[in-house]
């Protein structure tokens, strides 16, 4: 490939952050027609790199060529003008807009005189040319609303081209993609290459390095470690290459005896973000969960919490109450159908009670007295303002009743698809069963206002008495429940999902069991600064006072605060989420230390890093996930860098 | 697991995915079919062309509202200031035909609300204010403005020595109530601006570009749209349709300006219209199509209503809960995603 022109020439590009030194004179280049890919870690500087190149960041150091012209490329506008199109993980899509409308967005053609029309026969044209160029098979009028994600990305791959990008970046483009439209992908890529475009190809997965690489490009901690034929070289070569991050830092561990099983989670499945997911995790653990950014760590530790619901699977939480709660569907009869039913039912009273016939009818009613209580006239005369007149007799509200009914259910189908046949049949039936009986039972007593009665405030009560049946039997797994039998989650954004900014160390400890605090009805304010004193104390969080505002603190401190969060909270089962990301070394040796601690004092942990170090450094267990599936489950003393990389990268 | 998702959105029905059927559409037609066999059962004389003449007649300005409101929404923006837009086009329009005669005033009336509606554009688009907060605003200032310029009064009926000669003053009401042979007025204006900003919102570029703004507005912006001149127009176009509501509403109330015009729910009612017709309320989806039958569900609601001899304190209670289910109804689904 060396051979062919060179589009671009990345060298000694050199990037810091505030206490991060992303880039080190990394060296860069990409030839005409070549499927270059970019391989490295999590934080390893592949996205920095790319956002140099899209004139996001700005490099501090270094020389960008295009065409083996120097170039300086100030701001997005302007990389897209030089011919750099990056498709990016989540897509840049107008979803109600057409393909066409969308590959031409800002640039519609414009057809001759005053009017300045738009030629919307061209843009519909030339979007299918390019289609066609590509060989897929898109209708370029649907809204990409209605494209699957494969089919949207095709999309923005078309739009590149209409861009007239030479320069194609693809950061992760299979990692929401099935095995078939994979395949799509790749040829459509392959079509570009024949065209000469050039590849920036980021990916997770080491099996497509083969498969659509021409050279592969290695980073590790922001450091360039080569660049090689693809044909050269093996997997594990490259793997070799990506880890070696240097284990110089010291981690508190020592060996403890297990215990009972805290959590146990069983078949775990979310569609389309984590399938399958078994693991126990034991009281005085340390459990490090693995994998790359996207693998579904953070998503299974909220369905454990019962943050997002799951579509299948359970959660059990051995702890006191030794009671086995499952993780369910959506109940099938969720609120706002109950007051579509009410609302149906209210509409389709007047026809029902046609059934009671004599009662209604206007002209014999006696004005004179007032309707009895509760009764269907009170209910019109209170709602309506007075009864209902050209109520035909017959045969017409039964049918109307009917149709009623349909729609109902024709909506139901739509609204709950996952509503089962059986409950679709039983609901539909309960419905008859009223409108039948009531009409056999009319026909013997002609006036009843004890039926009438049950038919209007039996009905409600029938809505409201199977709603509440099914809050009371189908009890969903709740965040609420979650930490009522215990469990605490550090979420990885602990300045908003964790600790209110603007409010005290001390506010921010009690907030997650204020009733702790609670005597005699009222908060009880010595005992909260005692106990505060106490967490701040065993944490060694490091504030003037309990007063003293989240912000002020440090990260280190903002973590040990959540932390004390949940112990007030008397959690024994903790789930850290990437617990150190953005903390000074020496918090992070502490927050270690805690975490060991409160695993020697029996609780439950588990950790989530993105950090190989962290992760052999301090679990006795490591749990690896790759796309969504638990891949590897390695004992401490085995695990090894390139074997949790190995588990998370490659498939088996 | 991505198999089986791509292989359930293969599947059409009516030519949409299976995730994508628009039910909240059906749901609303359904409604109104519903209602209008409720009513007409109900009532001796609701289905008859007449009252249908008189309804859409009477409330033809709820359309203008309605649309306005369509092309801001659409555009993820919200406007607050329709109300007191037409209070103000209401008394200012009186003003200008009692010294220039109907016609100027009828142009100056459309340029208030114009620039009333630029004005909100401008706070938006180039000032940066959430669309919420700067059409509060206009809806404080234009309120008190149209006070202001009358004292609280309303013009051509109350206050003596003031009243419009008779010429324009028929001119004006002949706007709200005249008829081209059989056919109303109002129907012809509808029907127009229906035509224009079905045609604006789907075979323009501004068009296209409004839905760019509501559906996704980083990808609108790095697209090169020209963001603070969209949002001005776009809230201009919604100001000067509000300025022909007022127009139309004061036309019929007696051709008087009136600074209290629009202080009662039409803001609500052009809100809900917008809404039921299936315009997202955070943007990028709906037209004006189906808030044309949002208009006729909520105008023939009331009508319903009035016909049955319900009081107007039970009306707005129904109304309200109609509107509130059914934008309910129709953020469920992105509550799901």
């Amino acid at each position: 490939m060396s051979e062919s022109k060179n589009l671009l020439r990345m060298l000694k590009i050199d990037k810091s952050f505030p206490g991060v030194h992303a880039l080190k004179e990394v060296d860069f280049d990409l030839g005409e027609g070549e499927v270059h890919i970019l391989l490295g870690e999590n934080g390893a500087g592949k996205s920095t790199l790319i956002k140099i190149l899209a004139g996001i960041y700005h490099a501090d150091s270094g020389q960008i060529e295009i065409s083996e012209t120097p170039t300086i490329i100030p701001d997005a506008r302007t990389g897209r003008d030089l011919g750099i199109s990056v498709i990016y993980q989540e897509l840049n899509l107008v979803p109600d807009l057409s393909v066409a409308k969308n590959i031409f967005l800002g640039r519609e053609p414009v057809l001759p005189g005053v009017m300045r029309r738009v030629d919307w026969a061209r843009v519909e044209q030339e979007s299918r040319a390019i289609m066609e160029r590509l060989d897929v098979k898109i209708d370029v009028n649907a809204p990409v609303r209605s494209l699957s994600v494969a089919d949207q990305q095709m999309v923005e791959i078309a739009r590149a081209l209409a861009f007239d990008s030479k320069i194609l970046v693809m950061d992760e483009p299979t990692s929401s993609l099935s095995g078939h439209e994979i395949e799509e992908l790749f040829k459509a890529v392959t079509r570009l290459r024949e065209h000469g475009v050039g590849i920036i190809y980021i990916s997770h997965r080491l099996e497509e390095v083969h498969e659509i690489g021409d050279r592969v490009t290695v980073l590790r901690d922001g450091e360039y470690m080569g660049t090689w034929e693809v044909k050269d070289v093996e997997l594990d070569f490259l793997i070799t290459q990506m880890v070696g991050r240097t284990l110089d830092e010291k981690f508190p561990w020592t060996p403890r005896a297990r215990g009972e099983v805290a959590l146990r989670v069983r078949g775990l499945t979310r569609n389309g973000v984590f399938e399958d997911i078994n693991f126990d995790l034991h009281y005085g653990e340390i459990v490090g969960l693995s994998g790359l950014v996207g693998a579904g760590r953070t998503e299974v530790a909220r369905a454990v919490m019962g943050a997002d619901t799951v579509d299948s699977g359970t959660v059990e939480m051995t702890n006191a109450t030794k009671e086995k709660e499952e993780i369910q569907k959506l109940p099938h009869y969720p609120l706002w159908m109950a007051l579509v039913d009410v609302v149906v039912f209210m509409l389709a009273l007047p026809l029902f009670t046609v059934i009671f016939q004599g009662i209604y009818d206007p002209f014999t009613l006696n004005m004179n007295s007032p309707p009895p209580l509760f009764s269907a006239n009170w209910f019109y005369e209170w709602i309506l303002g007075g009864p209902l007149y050209n109520i035909p007799n017959g045969p017409t509200p039964y049918i109307v009743a009917a149709g009623l009914a349909l729609i109902r259910q024709v909506g139901l189908w739509f609204l709950e698809r996952q509503y089962r046949w059986r409950t679709l049949v039983i609901d539909f039936a309960s419905w008859y069963a009223l409108a039948i009986g009531a009409m056999v039972i009319t026909s013997l007593f002609t006036q009843n206002f004890v039926l009438e009665w049950v038919m209007i405030w039996g009905g409600i009560a029938m809505v409201a008495i199977r709603f509440l049946t099914i809050l009371t039997h189908e009890r969903k797994w709740t965040p609420t429940l979650a930490i009522r039998r215990g469990l605490g989650l550090l979420p990885e954004d602990r300045k908003t999902q964790g600790l209110t900014q603007v409010l005290s160390v001390a506010y921010n400890t009690t907030s997650a069991n204020i009733r702790r605090l609670i005597k005699r009805w009222l908060l009880n304010l010595t005992m909260e600064k005692d106990l505060v004193d106490e967490h701040i104390n065993q944490l060694k969080i490091m504030t003037p006072d309990q007063e003293t505002q989240i912000r002020f603190l440090s990260g280190g401190n903002q973590q040990k605060v959540v932390l004390a969060k949940w112990l007030f909270r008397r959690a024994n089962v903790l789930i850290f989420d990437e617990p150190t990301r953005g903390i000074d070394v020496g918090a992070k040796f502490e927050v270690h230390s805690q975490m060991l601690q409160l695993a020697e004092d029996g609780a439950a942990v588990m950790m989530i890093s993105s950090e190989l170090p962290e992760i052999l450094g301090m679990s006795d267990r490591i749990l690896v996930m790759r796309e969504g599936r638990l891949t590897a489950d390695i004992d401490r003393n085995e695990a090894t860098q390139e074997g949790i990389l190995r588990y998370a990268m490659t498939a088996d | 697991m991505s198999a089986a998702a791509s292989m359930e959105s293969e599947k059409l029905i009516l030519g949409y995915p299976v995730k994508d059927i628009p039910w909240e559409r059906l749901l609303l037609i359904s409604a109104f079919v519903v209602l209008m066999i409720f009513y007409t059962f109900a009532t001796e004389n609701f289905l008859t062309l007449e009252n249908f003449v008189n309804v859409v007649r009477r409330d033809a300005w709820l359309f203008f509202l309605a649309y306005a409101q369509t092309i801001v929404i659409v555009s993820a923006g919200f406007d607050l200031s329709q109300g007191s837009i037409m209070s103000v086009v209401s008394v200012m329009a009186w003003s200008a035909m009692l010294h220039f005669g109907f016609f100027f005033g009828f142009i100056i009336g459309l340029g208030i609300g114009l620039l009333c509606g630029v004005i909100n554009g401008f706070f938006v688009g180039v000032v940066r204010v959430y669309p919420f907060i700067a059409t509060l605003g206009m809806l404080f200032i234009g309120s008190g403005t149209a006070q202001l310029w009358t004292g609280g009064l309303q013009m051509g009926g109350a206050r003596e020595g003031a009243t419009l000669p008779k010429h324009v003053e028929e001119a004006y009401v002949f706007l709200a109530k005249g008829n081209l042979g059989p056919i109303p007025f109002t129907f012809i204006w509808i029907l127009i601006v229906l035509a224009t900003m079905w045609y604006l919102l789907k075979y323009t570029r501004f068009g296209t570009y409004v839905y760019a703004l509501g559906g996704n507005e980083q990808t609108a912006i790095s697209a090169g749209i020209n963001y603070p001149a969209m949002k001005i127009a776009i809230f201009g176009i919604g100001g000067l349709l509000c300025g022909f509501a007022g127009l139309l509403l004061s036309a019929s109330v007696s051709a008087a300006g009136e600074p209290r015009l629009g202080g009662g729910d039409q803001l609500l009612q052009s809100i809900g219209a917008t809404i039921i017709g299936g315009t997202h309320i955070f943007g990028g989806r709906g037209g004006v199509l189906g808030t044309t039958l949002g208009v006729f569900l909520i105008i023939f609601l009331v009508n319903g209503l009035n016909i049955m001899g319900i009081d107007t304190y039970r009306q707005q209670i129904i109304v309200g809960l109609v509107i509130l289910v059914s934008i309910w109804v129709s953020t469920l689904r992105e509550q799901k995603n």
